[in-house]
C-alpha cells in the first residue's frame, strides 16, 4: 500500500457502494462527515427538478429560508447569535422525527415573529402618525402665532409708505394669510419627506400658479419608517391658498407625491386641546409599544441561542439529500448505488464508516463497497497541513497536477522561501518580518487564518545569513540546466544547489571575483582552455570541456531518446497480439433485464488514443527547442535574484546613511531630538518600504519564478482537483 | 477611428453588457423552463441560471407575477449599473432608452386617473426605468395643457409635450397622446442616433426604423372602426421608417387588415408577417399559427441579435435591454401557462439565443 506523500498524487480508486434504501439518509451523513469520498453524477441527463430527492431539498430549503428571515430580524435588532461550540460533528439530526419536529418548530417560531411583527408595525404606524400630529401642532402654532404677528406689521406697514420692496412682498403674503385667516379660508398641513420637499414646492408653485404661502419646518427627531426600518428625515408644511378648489388640488398633489396630512383646526384653543389629546396618546402608546418590543425581542433571544445548530442541521440535510440525488437507484433491490472516488488508502476508514451506520441504524443489511477497474483519470488528491497548505496553493494557482504526475509543491516547499530569502537578503529585516510573523502565529487561534506559510517563509528567511556575495552570474545555473534533462523536475533542485555551492564558492574566490564572470563565459567561447590565472583547480580545463559536451549530447539526446523508447514499447505490445479495443464503450451492468433501468453502473470509456511516431515527434521537437531556449532566457531570468537582493541591500544602506547616520554625530539636547526623529523616520520607512513592500516584491517574483521558469520545465498540471463530499467544506463555504 | 477610441471610455461597459448578454436564456434553458410541472420547479431551474438564488426569500408556493417582478428588477439593477458608470454621450444614448419607458409610466397613469384608480396601486405598477420624481403628480392634472405645464415642462419628455395637438383627456385622446409622444420620442431618438454615427447610428436607424414601421401598422390596424380619422391616423405615423413615405400614404386609406396586407407585402422583409405559411425568422420552424405581434417580436429579436455581431457601438445596449425584456416576457408566458395548467401553449414563446 503506498504512503501519501506531497511527491505525487495519492493512488485514488473508484469505488462503488450499494447502500440499502432504509440505511440511504444516516449513511451518506456518515460519509459527509468522514469527507473522503467524490461523487460522481450517475444522472448527468436527468433535469435539477426531476431528480430522486428534490421534494426533500425543497423542504430543507424552505426551513432556510425561514432561517435566514430570523437571521434578519436578528441583525435587525442587534441580537447576536450564539455562536457553535464544540464539535460540528455532533451537531446533526439523528432521525426523520427530529427533522419533522424542528421544522415544527422554525415554523410556529417564524409565525409568533410575524404575528409580533405585524402588530408591532401597527402599533409603530400609529405611533408615527400621533408623534407627525404632534409635530405639525407644534410647527404649525408657529406659523399661526407669527401670522398675528404680522398683523401688527402690516398695520405699521400701511404707515410706512418708505418700506423695501422685498419686505412688501413679504407682507403681501403676510395679509393674505391674514385675510384667509379672517375670511376663514382653506389652508393644508401636513408632514412630508425632506428628500421630496423641493419638488413638493416646485410642483405647487406650477401647479397653482403661485397662487400660495407655503411655510415648512424640518422635524429635528428623526422618524423611523415602520414598513422598511429607514430613519426618513421629515418636514412639516403649512399651505395656504384661496378658494376650495386650490385647496383640493393642493391636497391631492400632497397626497399623491406620498405625504401625510394632517387635519388643524384653525382656532388656537381647539389646537392646544388637540395637542394635550395628543401627547397623553403618544404615552400611552409607547408603553404598549415598549411592551411588544419586549415580548419580541424575549422570542428572539430563544431563537438567537440555537440559530446556529439548525442552521448547521439543515445545511448538512440538505448536502446529504444533494449527494444522495447523484445515485442511482435499483428499485429491484432496494437500494443506492453510488460511485466515487476515494484515496486507495482510506478504505478501511470508509468501511468502518459504514459499518457504523448500519450499526447505529440498526439495520441488518449492510452497505457493501466495490473497488472498480477503470481508465478514467481520477482526481489529484494531495494530502497537505497546515504547514504546506499554503505551498500548494502557489502550485494549484498555476494549474493542479494531473493525477501522479509529480507535485512541484515538494519543492516550493524548499524552494520558494529560498528564493525569497535571497531576494530579501537581510538578517535583521529578516528578524523583524520572523517576529511580525509569529506574532500572527501565536494569534492565529484569534484570526483563524492560514498564516503559516508566511511564518515559514520568514523563518527560513532568517535562517539564511543576510551577508552573501553580491553579483553573482547565473550564467553557472546555466550549464547545470543542460546536464539534467531527463529527471528535469529535479534540475530546479540543482539549480538551488548551484546558488548554494555559489555561496560556498564565493567565499572561496573573495580575492577575485570578476574572474568568474569571464571564465564561464569563456567556457563556451574556449571551449577546454582556461586561463591560467583564473584557474580555481588542477584539471579544471578538462572538467569544462567535458560539462559543455555532455551539455551539447543532451540535446539529440533529449529529442531522440523518448519517442523512440516509446516506439519500441508499442512495437513489443503489437507484437504480442494486443491491439486497441474497437468498442470504446462498454457498460457493466449488474442485471441487465431489469426494464426499469436498474443498475446501470459503471461506463467506462476507453480513450487509449493510437499511437502516431510522426505526432510524437513533433511534440519532443518543440519541447526540445522550448527548453533549449528556456535555458538560456530563464536563466536570465534568474538575475532578478540578484537585481532585487542588491537594490533592498542598496535601498536599506541609502536609507540608513540619509537619516539615521548623521544624527548620530550629534551631541547635546538638538542632537537627541534629531535622533528621535531620524529614529522613528528611519523605523517607519523600514518597516514600510523595505519590510512590506520589498517583502512582496521578494515574494511575487519567488512566485513568477516558479510559475514561469521552475514549472514550464516539466509540470503539466492538467489535473483536477479531489473534492470530496465532506460536511466541514460545505459548512465552511457556506460561512464565508 | 470610432474603433480606435471607444474603449476610453465605453470599453468596460460593452464588456459588461456582453457578459449580460451570455447570460441570456438559451434553448436548453428554456427547454428545461417548459417541462417544469410547477412554479416551484420552474424557480429550481431557474437558480441554475445566470438568474441565481433571485427567488431564495420569496416564500412557497410562489406567483408567476412575482417572478416577473424579481426579474424586472434584476435587469433593472443591471441596467441601472451601466447607466451610472456610463460617461456621454453613452449616458445620454443610455437617457434615451429610458424615455420609451416614462411615456409608458405616463400613459399609465393618467389612463388609471380617467378611471379613477388608486395612485399608489398606479405608481408600483410603472415601470422602474420610467419613474421620475415628479411623476406622481400627474393624477392631479386634468388636461394636456396642465399636465405639460405642472409637471411634464422639467421633463426630458417636456419637447415631445409640446406636439400633442388635442386637449381634453378622454379614451381616445390619451391614444393619440401616446401615438403623438411615441412618434416625437422616435423620431428624436432617430435623428440622436443619426447625429452619432458609424456603426451605432447604422445598426439603430435599422432597429428604430422597424419599430417606426412596426407602430404605424399597428396604429393602422387599431384605428380601423373607431372615431379616429384617416388624416389624423396618418398623423401618428412616426416619420420615418422602411414604410415612409409611401407607404404610409396607402396605410392612411387602408381600412381592413387586407389591405394593410397589400401594401406592406412589397417591403420584402417585411413579407413573413403577413403570411402564415412561412417560418420564423431565422427560428425554427413551428406549427403553431403564430400572432402578428410575436411575428414583429421575432423580428425584433432577430435585429438586435445582429448588433452583438459588430464592435464598438452603442447598440448593443438598446438590443441588452429589449433582448432581456423578451426574455421576462417568456418566462412570464411560461410561469402563467404552468399556473393556469395550458401547457398545450407553453411554447409559444421567442427563443432568443
Amino acid at each position: 500500500m503506498p504512503y501519501s506523500s506531497l511527491f505525487r498524487s495519492e493512488e485514488m480508486s473508484l469505488i462503488q457502494l450499494y447502500i440499502p434504501q432504509e440505511t440511504a439518509q444516516p449513511t451518506v451523513a456518515e460519509l459527509g462527515e468522514l469527507g473522503l469520498i467524490q461523487f460522481r453524477d450517475l444522472n448527468p441527463d436527468v433535469n435539477a427538478f426531476q431528480r430522486a430527492f428534490v421534494k426533500e431539498i425543497r423542504r430543507f430549503d424552505e426551513m432556510e429560508r425561514h432561517l435566514r428571515f430570523f437571521d434578519a430580524q436578528l441583525t435587525k435588532s442587534d441580537i447576536p447569535v450564539r455562536p457553535l461550540t464544540g464539535d460540528i460533528r455532533n451537531i446533526h439530526a439523528r432521525s426523520a422525527q427530529e427533522i419533522d419536529d424542528l421544522e415544527e418548530k422554525i415554523i410556529e417560531h417564524e409565525r409568533r415573529i410575524t404575528q409580533m411583527n405585524d402588530s408591532y408595525e401597527t402599533l409603530q404606524k400609529q405611533y408615527l402618525k400621533l408623534t407627525e400630529m404632534k409635530f405639525v401642532l407644534q410647527e404649525t402654532r408657529v406659523f399661526f402665532d407669527e401670522a398675528t404677528s404680522r398683523q401688527d406689521n402690516i398695520r405699521n406697514s400701511f404707515d410706512e409708505p418708505t418700506a423695501p420692496l422685498l419686505e412688501q412682498q413679504d407682507l403681501e403674503h403676510g395679509s393674505e394669510s391674514l385675510v384667509l385667516h379672517h375670511l376663514n379660508l382653506g389652508f393644508v398641513t401636513g408632514v412630508i419627506s425632506r428628500a421630496k420637499m423641493l419638488t413638493f414646492e416646485r410642483i405647487l408653485w406650477r401647479a397653482l400658479r403661485g397662487n400660495l404661502y407655503l411655510k415648512y419646518v424640518e422635524i429635528d427627531e428623526p422618524i423611523t419608517d415602520p414598513e422598511t426600518d429607514e430613519v426618513l428625515e421629515k418636514n412639516v408644511f403649512i399651505i395656504f391658498a384661496h378658494g376650495k378648489e386650490l385647496i383640493n388640488k393642493i391636497t391631492k398633489i400632497s397626497e399623491s407625491l406620498g405625504a401625510t396630512l394632517y387635519p388643524v383646526d384653525s382656532d388656537p384653543n381647539v389646537r392646544d386641546n388637540n395637542s394635550t389629546e395628543i401627547t397623553s396618546q403618544i404615552e400611552a402608546r409607547n408603553s404598549v409599544l415598549q411592551n411588544t418590543y419586549n415580548v419580541r425581542r424575549t422570542e428572539l433571544l430563544k431563537i438567537a441561542e440555537d440559530l446556529n445548530i439548525w442552521m448547521t442541521i439543515i445545511k448538512k440535510e440538505k448536502a446529504i439529500y444533494h449527494t444522495m440525488n447523484l445515485f442511482n437507484y435499483d428499485s429491484g433491490r432496494k437500494c443506492l448505488i453510488a460511485e466515487g472516488w476515494c484515496p486507495s488508502n482510506d478504505f478501511d476508514k470508509i468501511n468502518q464508516a459504514l459499518r457504523n451506520a448500519t450499526d447505529q441504524s440498526g439495520s441488518t443489511v449492510p452497505s457493501i463497497l466495490n473497488e472498480l477497474r477503470t481508465t478514467k483519470e481520477p482526481p489529484t488528491f494531495i494530502r497537505v497541513n497546515k504547514f504546506t497548505v499554503g505551498f500548494q496553493e502557489i502550485v494549484d494557482a498555476y494549474g493542479v497536477a494531473k493525477y501522479r504526475e509529480v507535485n512541484p509543491g515538494l519543492f516550493t516547499i524548499i524552494t520558494f522561501p529560498f528564493l525569497f530569502a535571497v531576494m530579501f537578503g537581510d538578517f535583521g529585516h529578516g528578524m523583524l518580518v520572523t517576529a511580525a510573523a509569529l506574532y500572527l502565529v501565536i494569534r492565529e487561534k484569534k484570526f483563524e487564518k492560514g498564516i503559516s506559510d508566511e511564518w515559514h517563509g520568514n523563518q527560513t528567511d532568517a535562517q539564511q545569513i543576510g551577508v552573501y556575495p553580491i553579483g553573482i552570474d547565473p550564467a553557472w545555473h546555466g550549464s547545470d540546466n543542460f546536464l539534467i534533462f531527463t529527471n528535469s523536475y529535479k534540475m530546479k533542485m540543482s539549480i538551488i544547489l548551484g546558488v548554494i555551492q555559489r555561496d560556498n564558492n564565493g567565499e572561496l574566490v573573495h580575492s577575485a571575483p570578476p574572474g568568474l564572470l569571464n571564465m564561464l563565459i569563456y567556457m563556451f567561447l574556449q571551449p577546454g582552455v582556461v586561463a591560467e590565472e583564473d584557474k580555481l583547480y588542477p584539471g579544471q580545463g578538462f572538467v569544462q570541456g567535458t560539462l559543455l559536451f555532455i551539455a551539447l549530447i543532451c540535446v539529440p539526446w533529449m529529442l531522440l531518446t523518448k519517442p523512440f523508447i516509446m516506439r519500441r514499447d508499442h512495437k513489443k505490445i503489437r507484437s504480442q497480439g494486443y491491439h486497441n479495443p474497437q468498442m470504446d464503450t462498454t457498460r457493466v451492468s449488474t442485471d441487465e433485464d431489469n426494464e426499469y433501468g436498474g443498475a446501470v453502473v459503471a461506463e467506462e470509456m476507453f480513450e487509449v488514443e493510437e499511437f502516431d511516431f510522426g505526432e510524437i515527434m513533433i511534440h519532443q521537437c518543440i519541447h526540445t527547442i522550448e527548453f533549449c531556449l528556456g535555458c538560456i532566457s530563464n536563466t536570465a531570468s534568474y538575475l532578478r535574484l540578484w537585481a532585487l537582493s542588491l537594490a533592498h541591500a542598496q535601498l536599506s544602506s541609502v536609507l540608513w546613511d540619509m537619516t539615521l547616520k548623521p544624527t548620530l554625530g550629534m551631541s547635546g539636547v538638538l542632537g537627541t531630538i534629531a535622533f528621535i526623529i531620524a529614529f522613528t523616520l528611519w523605523f517607519s520607512l523600514t518597516v514600510f518600504i523595505l519590510l512590506l513592500m520589498e517583502g512582496l516584491s521578494a515574494f511575487l517574483h519567488a512566485l513568477r519564478l516558479h510559475w514561469v521558469e521552475f514549472n514550464n520545465k516539466f509540470y503539466e498540471g492538467t489535473g483536477r482537483k479531489f473534492q470530496p463530499f465532506s460536511f466541514k467544506l460545505i459548512l465552511k463555504d457556506d460561512d464565508h | 477611428m470610432e474603433a480606435l477610441y471607444f474603449n476610453v471610455s465605453d470599453g468596460y461597459l460593452e464588456g459588461i453588457v456582453r457578459g449580460y448578454k451570455s447570460a441570456i436564456l438559451n434553448t436548453t434553458h428554456y427547454l428545461n423552463l417548459t417541462q417544469c410541472e410547477t412554479l416551484d420547479d420552474l424557480k429550481l431551474q431557474l437558480s441554475a441560471t445566470d438568474y441565481g438564488n433571485f427567488l431564495a426569500n420569496e416564500p412557497s408556493p410562489i406567483a408567476a407575477s412575482t417572478i416577473h417582478e424579481k426579474a424586472t428588477q434584476k435587469l433593472v439593477d443591471e441596467f441601472k449599473y451601466v447607466r451610472n458608470n456610463a460617461m456621454a454621450p453613452l449616458s445620454q444614448f443610455l437617457d434615451y432608452l429610458t424615455y420609451a419607458y416614462m411615456i409608458d409610466n405616463v400613459i399609465l397613469l393618467i389612463t388609471g386617473t380617467l378611471h379613477e384608480r388608486d395612485t399608489n396601486e398606479l405608481l408600483e405598477r410603472c415601470h422602474p426605468l420610467g419613474v421620475f420624481d415628479t411623476m406622481p403628480a400627474l393624477c392631479v392634472a386634468t388636461n394636456v395643457t396642465e399636465l405639460y405645464e405642472t409637471v411634464m415642462v422639467e421633463t426630458p419628455l417636456a419637447p415631445y409635450f409640446q406636439k400633442i395637438s388635442v386637449n381634453d383627456i378622454d379614451e381616445l385622446n390619451i391614444e393619440i397622446i401616446r401615438n403623438t409622444l411615441y412618434k416625437a420620442y422616435l423620431e428624436d431618438f432617430y435623428d440622436y442616433c443619426k447625429r452619432i454615427g458609424g456603426v451605432t447610428g447604422e445598426l439603430m436607424s435599422e432597429i428604430l426604423e422597424f419599430e417606426a414601421d412596426r407602430r404605424t401598422i399597428n396604429i393602422t390596424i387599431n384605428s380601423f372602426d373607431t372615431e379616429l380619422s384617416r388624416d389624423d391616423r396618418a398623423k401618428l405615423f412616426p416619420n420615418l421608417g422602411k414604410l415612409y413615405p409611401e407607404g404610409h400614404m396607402k396605410l392612411a386609406r387602408a381600412d381592413c387588415l387586407d389591405h394593410v396586407k397589400a401594401v406592406v407585402e412589397v417591403w420584402v422583409e417585411y413579407r413573413p408577417f403577413f403570411d402564415t405559411t412561412l417560418n420564423s425568422f431565422g427560428g425554427a420552424a413551428t406549427s403553431e399559427a403564430k400572432t402578428l405581434d410575436d411575428r414583429f417580436f421575432e423580428y425584433e429579436v432577430h435585429l438586435n441579435k445582429l448588433t452583438f455581431q459588430q464592435q464598438f457601438h452603442y447598440a448593443i445596449f438598446y438590443a441588452f435591454l429589449k433582448l432581456k425584456e423578451q426574455e421576462i416576457r417568456n418566462i412570464l408566458w411560461i410561469a402563467e401557462c404552468i399556473s393556469q395548467g395550458q401547457k398545450e401553449k407553453i411554447n409559444n414563446y421567442i427563443a432568443i439565443f
